[in-house]
């Protein structure tokens, strides 16, 4: 039976770890899956919150994927359905989930022309069609560059990791695109490019 | 009766994808795909090509098996009697002076030093050097085995041989001189040392289960003995270590090339994917590869850029052929599409084919999907 699993995107680097088991040292008893099985951005907020991955019935990985810490795995053989259910079961939308961003909408996760959104608070659409930061704010695509939007907390900062890529979280501002080189000790950037821990990317 | 170069084809609906015609042929025989030239050749309904790793050490088998390897057949068509498979486990098996191989202890070695057993010239030297201590190369498996063997060419000494960890510092070792068998450590339940010509000896060894992770080819100063002195100039040529599980013994070929991985000695853009989960898999009669829509793709790399007015062909199930044209590739293809076979031309591929050559591949395409 073919199954998804999901994790908190803070657990998702030493999951993928876990799971690619090479390096020097390989543990015998697991397989080894490769790299990035965790790949799927879930969302709880504007920036992704968790990690999931469909698999097919493959011998020995299912088991080895039990053993990671704060996985929860669901069963079932219809892969767009099952995703769907792991992902609410945890609290998170997964992206391909975003409801259309018409009408009056309910905070979650919603998509347009341009993108995808994180409604924080309901609003009718038609009344406000550019509302403020505190209505919504556009949900961070891993891999992708945004415009910059002042972070509220840790949960939408801008990582110094991308868990997701392995690589510094970019946004655009100012014409530019910047990608985050110093953050705060645990990895995150509040600050705008050009004030502080932003370098622009230079192609 | 209608003649294979007659167009018997007809667009029957246009699918909602822009630029996709589909079409439905009745009957249509088999041709040689690779006279139509194209740049890529997947297909799912030809079990021998596919791999449920992306090494190529499982064969697929059968439905609702995980695909990590899909072979491309642009250049030929593998039927699974041709080395399709993979069946030796060690990399750079031809090319022994790549740093793939690690020395231990005081040996040296070179690479492309002398003629090969095959008419290349890619035979290793290896040489003892002035210090007193085991000389060897070794090779880390892709996975355990039990069926060795090399070929061997003395360059001033007469033993060489296997030198086995995994039981407990065993040996086999052959006379390259004489052409006969030295010691045979008590987990080989056989040995040979057979003459190939040119002073080239195929020596082999069978261990007792598919236990040996690791080869090592070593030089020694006797029958049996590890540790000596050499000289710094004499030693042996080697080529064309083969590693395998019992099961493959007697697979063919006797030798098979490897390079980096075993894939990559067949020519082709073949179809991969590393990480597990994002592995489609096997499904349905005739079978095609069934994609999650979630995160599965398989990944395919040319040496360069496919360019503008490109044409990606696929036989879906249910439905048949489909030829979307006009497409523009890069030299990275990731493929997410259910599809029974898939067939990919660039723009002069495609503008070189005739009327009768996309009939014959409508209707191969049609075939793969039974309808």
């Amino acid at each position: 039976m073919s199954f998804t699993a999901i994790i908190p995107v803070a657990q998702m680097a030493a999951a993928n770890a876990f799971l690619e088991n090479s390096g020097d040292t390989p543990d015998p008893t697991r397989g080894k899956w490769g790299p990035d099985n965790f790949s799927v951005p879930a969302y709880a907020g504007s920036a992704p919150t968790h990690a999931l991955f469909h698999s097919w019935d493959i011998a020995g990985f299912r088991a080895d994927v039990e053993q990671i810490a704060g996985v929860v795995i669901r069963d079932g053989n219809t892969p767009f359905a099952n995703t769907t259910a792991a992902a609410t079961a945890a609290g998170a939308t997964w992206g391909q989930d975003a409801k259309p961003l018409t009408g009056t909408v309910t905070p979650g996760l919603y998509k347009n022309s341009d993108g995808l959104w994180w409604v924080i608070q309901g609003y009718d659409t038609a009344q406000y069609p550019n509302p403020v930061a505190s209505l919504r704010r556009a949900a961070r695509v891993p891999g992708e560059a945004l415009p910059w939007v002042q972070p509220i907390d840790q949960y939408d900062a801008y990582k110094l990791l991308d868990p997701f890529t392995g690589k510094p979280e970019q946004a655009t501002y100012s014409g530019k695109t910047w990608k985050v080189t110093q953050a705060d000790g645990s990895g995150n950037n509040v600050w705008a490019p050009g004030v502080y821990g932003w370098t622009e990317v230079v192609a | 009766m209608t003649s294979p170069m007659q167009s018997p084809m007809q667009p029957i609906m246009r699918s909602p994808l822009s630029g996709t015609l589909e079409f439905r042929r009745r009957g249509g025989g088999s041709f040689d795909i690779a006279s139509t030239n194209p740049s890529a050749y997947y297909d799912r309904t030809n079990l021998a090509t596919l791999f449920q790793d992306s090494e190529g050490t499982t064969p697929v088998t059968a439905d609702s098996q995980p695909i990590g390897l899909g072979l491309d057949q642009s250049q030929g068509v593998y039927d699974g009697s041709n080395g399709a498979k993979r069946v030796n486990a060690c990399s750079y098996s031809a090319d022994i002076g790549d740093s793939a191989w690690l020395t231990y202890g005081a040996i040296t070695k070179a690479s492309n030093a002398a003629l090969a057993p095959d008419g290349s010239m890619t035979a290793c030297r290896l040489t003892a050097a002035a210090t007193t201590s085991e000389k060897a190369v070794q090779n880390m498996l892709a996975y355990s085995c039990s069926k060795l063997s090399f070929y061997a060419k003395s360059n001033g000494m007469q033993w060489i041989g296997f030198r086995q960890f995994v039981y407990t510092y065993q040996n086999v070792c052959f006379d390259i001189v004489n052409g006969v068998l030295g010691t045979v450590g008590p987990g080989f339940t056989g040995a040979s040392i057979i003459d190939v010509g040119g002073g080239w000896y195929h020596c082999s060894a069978t261990a007792t289960s598919d236990a040996i992770s690791q080869l090592q080819l070593a030089l020694f100063g006797a029958d049996n003995t590890q540790s000596f002195l050499g000289d710094g100039v004499s030693g042996a040529y080697v080529w064309g270590a083969d590693c395998r599980k019992l099961i493959d013994a007697s697979e063919l070929p006797a030798y098979q090339k490897t390079t980096a991985t075993w894939a990559s000695t067949i020519q082709g853009a073949h179809q991969i994917q590393a990480i597990a989960s994002a592995r489609p898999a096997t499904a349905g009669i005739p079978i095609y590869a069934d994609f999650d829509a979630v995160d599965d793709a398989l990944v395919a790399t040319f040496p360069t850029s496919l360019g503008a007015g490109c044409t990606v062909c696929r036989s879906l199930p249910g439905t048949g052929a489909s030829i979307t044209t006009g497409v523009t590739l890069t030299a990275t293809y990731t493929d997410n599409v259910d599809a029974h076979a898939l067939l990919i031309y660039t723009a002069a591929q495609w503008a070189a084919l005739d009327a009768g050559q996309i009939a014959n591949i409508t209707a191969l395409l049609n075939a793969k999907a039974g309808v």
